[in-house]
This record gives structure tokens, sequence and C-alpha cells, in this order.
């Protein structure tokens, strides 16, 4: 199997790894909320964000590349944000006291920021928590059954769909494939097709090998691992300084 | 001796028309190893997702006295223990453990109990070792065994397996058969591989175009060579 897992690295063993997976799903939510509400221009909120990564990434021992390289799927997303940078209108300018450059690009600035240290974040929570535990954590935390369970199919055959999908592929390659664009584009619309076809029928057999177990519409969750003294040792204090970076660093109380 | 299974004249038409069983009466006794032959296209996996009321076709189909039907179908679910062709088709969750509990945990057992068959059916198909990983990081015939695990974890009382060594390579086909030998008494197996109808069962039903072809001790059945033919089994 040539591509990685997403939780890559979650079976390392570090403080990190050894936390309740609800305290890290709660830590890092807090993370993200707090950093997509701080204004674009608060730089030392954002300083405080990604030095707390920082140091959970030097204690969790997962190489800092893993994050990075993952965190390269945010700029196509960026590239679009960019696009729209020349039609904020001057208008807007003045309403900001630190800075008098072009609103657009304060918020294109912002953008960048909020979605490189959210992103980040949950590459860090994917590498330090197996994806099981992920989902129980979520359960205990209120998230609808059905989501969950959407999730959880998604993780179990995402690799198989991968496969087959490399399987078909490479049977098409093997038969000398070629020809023009147009010719191409409607071989990939068939293969899509059929593709759309066996995942259909293969949700049908997974469906009658469920109900065969009695399964009665409900995906049972194992209980999630419960928050011990050092897994509050750990929220107060990054709850405390994450807000507090939010709060106090930031340049006015709110936007 | 007890009958596990009892069906009568079952007749099934899929929604496309395609007609894929004509009238199947049978029996399975307890303690019985059937193997149910037949080519591809027969009917065997049609005629296997009746035995717990996956579909529902005309006529009747009793398991250990219990028509399949709909008010039944909890406890039929829980006597017929499903293996499927396809291990993939069949483990669906992130752990080994989660697929194993599965069943149990659908029957609303509490969780030592729930924990007692996860090991005790893993012990069974030799796959202990497997608790906490992800079905996907194992290998195929380890698959196989977790999935036949996932079913024996409801204690059932008939084990159905379809194509038990299908993609399997030798040695993983060898130790399918050792593990099914020792495993559970009544077993209805469909299968291709004659060679594992003639090692584990006592008796083998043909099958061809949605009817009962023969139905005789495996003995008499795998002698006879021009039937065999005939179906195009060898």
């Amino acid at each position: 199997m040539k591509h990685g897992f997403l939780d890559k690295y979650s079976d390392l063993s570090s403080p990190l790894h050894s936390l309740s997976a609800t305290t890290k799903v709660i830590v890092f939510l807090v993370l993200i909320i707090v950093c997509v509400t701080t204004a674009p221009t608060a730089y030392f909120s954002f300083a405080g964000y990604l030095a707390f990564l920082m140091v959970c990434l030097a204690v969790s021992r997962v190489p800092v590349i893993h994050v990075l390289r993952r965190s390269l799927v945010v700029v196509p997303f960026l590239a679009m944000a960019a696009l729209s940078i020349p039609f904020f209108s001057r208008a807007a300018e003045g309403r900001n006291a630190i800075t008098a450059a072009h609103p657009g690009l304060i918020v294109f600035q912002g953008i960048a920021l909020k979605s490189f240290v959210s992103v980040c974040s949950l590459i860090l929570l994917s590498a330090i928590t197996p994806f099981p535990h992920f989902l129980s954590a979520l359960r205990k935390l209120g998230t609808p059954r059905l989501l969950i369970s959407l999730m959880s199919f998604t993780y179990r055959y995402l690799f198989l769909m991968v496969e087959e999908f490399e399987r078909m592929v490479r049977a098409r390659d093997a038969r000398c494939y070629g020809g023009g664009w147009l010719w191409q584009t409607k071989v990939v619309g068939r293969m899509v097709g059929t593709f759309f076809v066996r995942s259909y029928e293969r949700a049908e057999r997974v469906y009658h090998a469920m109900t065969s177990r009695g399964f009665d519409g409900r995906v049972p969750v194992e209980d999630a691992q419960p928050m011990r003294l050092k897994d509050h040792l750990f929220v107060l204090p990054s709850v405390g300084f994450l807000v507090g970076c939010r709060i106090f660093l930031a340049p006015g109380w709110l936007f | 001796m007890k009958k596990v299974i009892e069906i009568e004249s079952l007749h099934f038409t899929y929604p496309d028309g395609t007609v894929a069983l004509r009238g199947i009466t049978l029996d399975v006794l307890e303690g019985e190893k059937v193997a149910l032959i037949g080519p591809n296209g027969a009917g065997k996996s049609t005629f296997l997702l009746h035995l717990n009321g996956i579909f529902r076709g005309d006529g009747s189909v009793r398991i250990d006295g219990l028509p399949v039907e709909k008010d039944n179908l909890k406890a039929i679910r829980q006597k017929v223990g499903m293996v499927f062709q396809n291990p993939d088709d069949q483990l669906f969750c992130p752990t080994v453990f989660d697929d194993v509990a599965f069943g149990p945990r659908n029957l609303g057992l509490d969780h030592d109990e729930i924990e007692r068959r996860v090991s005790e059916s893993l012990a069974a198909v030799g796959m202990e070792g497997s608790v906490k990983k992800s079905p996907f990081r194992l290998s195929f015939g380890e698959r196989k065994r977790v999935a036949i695990a996932t079913v024996l974890a409801l204690r059932p009382s008939v084990l159905v397996i379809d194509e038990p060594t299908a993609n399997l390579d030798p040695r993983s086909r060898r130790a399918t058969i050792a593990l099914l030998r020792d495993l559970h008494d009544t077993q209805v197996i469909a299968t291709h591989d004659l060679a594992l109808a003639s090692e584990l069962c006592s008796r083998i039903i043909l099958l061809d175009s949605g009817q009962k072809v023969a139905d005789a001790p495996a003995a008499k059945i795998l002698e006879d060579n021009t039937l065999l033919q005939a179906h195009g089994l060898v």
C-alpha cells in the first residue's frame, strides 16, 4: 500500500500521545476557535498560537516536515482567496489603526494565517490521536451518531477505494492507454462511472453483512477513554494560554 | 436428529426478472457439515442470503424451527452466522475489536460479556494478537479469519460460509480448512473447492440454474464424474 495513513505517527509514544483523545480534541478545538475569531492584524496572538503548536509538536516527537508537507493542502484554497484581493474596496481603508495596507491584503493575510494555524492543528491532532479514539471522543462531546458513522466508514473504506482505483488505472495503462485528450476524458469518465457502480454494489454487500450481524441502524462506538488528572493538567493551562493570547495580545477586544 | 435448517419449495426472482431459485427443498441436520457446490451463477449466494432473511423469496425457511419472518429476524440472525466471500465487505470498523464486538453490541450484551466473546472468538481463529489493529492492515488471509470471528461472537447455531478458500494461497487455504474442521458443528459451505468439500463435508448439495440437482453423501457425488462434468465442476 503506497498511500500514507490518515493517522500516521499516532502510534508513537509521548506525553501528548498518552493523553485522552477527548482532552486533545477539546484543546485543539479551542485553538481553532480562538484562532479564527482573532483579528487579522493581531500578530502577537498568532505568534502565541504558533508557539503553542510548536511546543506541542516538539513534545509529541512528530516530525516537523510531516506537518509542513501536509499543511500544503491549504495552498489551492489560498490561491482562490488571493484572486479576490483586488475586489475589496478601498473605502474600508483607515478602519484599521495599525496598518494602512490594502484592505484586500489584510483579509488575505488573515485567511492565510488562520487557515495555516487551523490546518496545522488538525494535522498535529491526527498525528497524536488514533482515528478510532478520535471518533469516540467526538461521540463523547456530543457529535451526532450519523456523522460519526460516516467518518468511520470513510476511514475504513478510503484506502480500499484508493486501491481499487489504482488497480483500474494500472489495468488501463497496461493496455497501452493513449490517444487524444477527447478520448482520454471519455475513458476517465467511464472509469469514474464504473467506480461509482462498484462502490454502490460494495455498499450493498457491506450492508448485507452488517444486517447479518443484527445491525439496526446504530453503529456502536467504543467508549472514550476517561479524562484523568494529567488530562485536566493539560486542558486548563492550554485553554487559559490560548484564550489569554486571544484576549490580551490582540489590539482591541474583539475583531 | 434435530433439523437446524428446513427449507420448502423456495423460489426467488430478482427485481430485474432474473429467476435465481426455482423451488429448492432441503433440510440440514444438527452437526452436519454440508457443502453447496455449483457453477457460477447457479444461485448459491442467493440461496445463502435466504438463510438469514436478507432475501425473502416464496416458500418456507425455518431455522431451529423458527420461521424466517420479519418479527424473528433478530433471533434468526443470531442463530445463522453468515460469513461473506469478501472480508472487506464484512469488516467495516476502525479496529478488529470493534468489528468482532459489532454483533454482540447489537445483541445488547454488557461490556464484560462483549470482551469475553471478542477474545474467545479471536482465539478460536488464532487472531488474538490483532485486537487493536485496523482490518486494512491485515493480510487477506487474516481478514478472512477475523471475518469468521465476527460471526462466532454471535454464538450461532449454524455457520454459513460463502467461498471460504477463494483467493487464498495454499498455506492459508490449508489453515482455513483446518480451522473449519475444528470449528462449530453445523456448517453450510458454498464452494468451488471440491477438495475442501471432500475433506470437510459429509454431504454435498449440487445446485445449478436455481435447482437442487443432487443431494447425497460427499463421496458418492465426488465419484460421479459425469454429473460433475455436466455441471461444469471438473
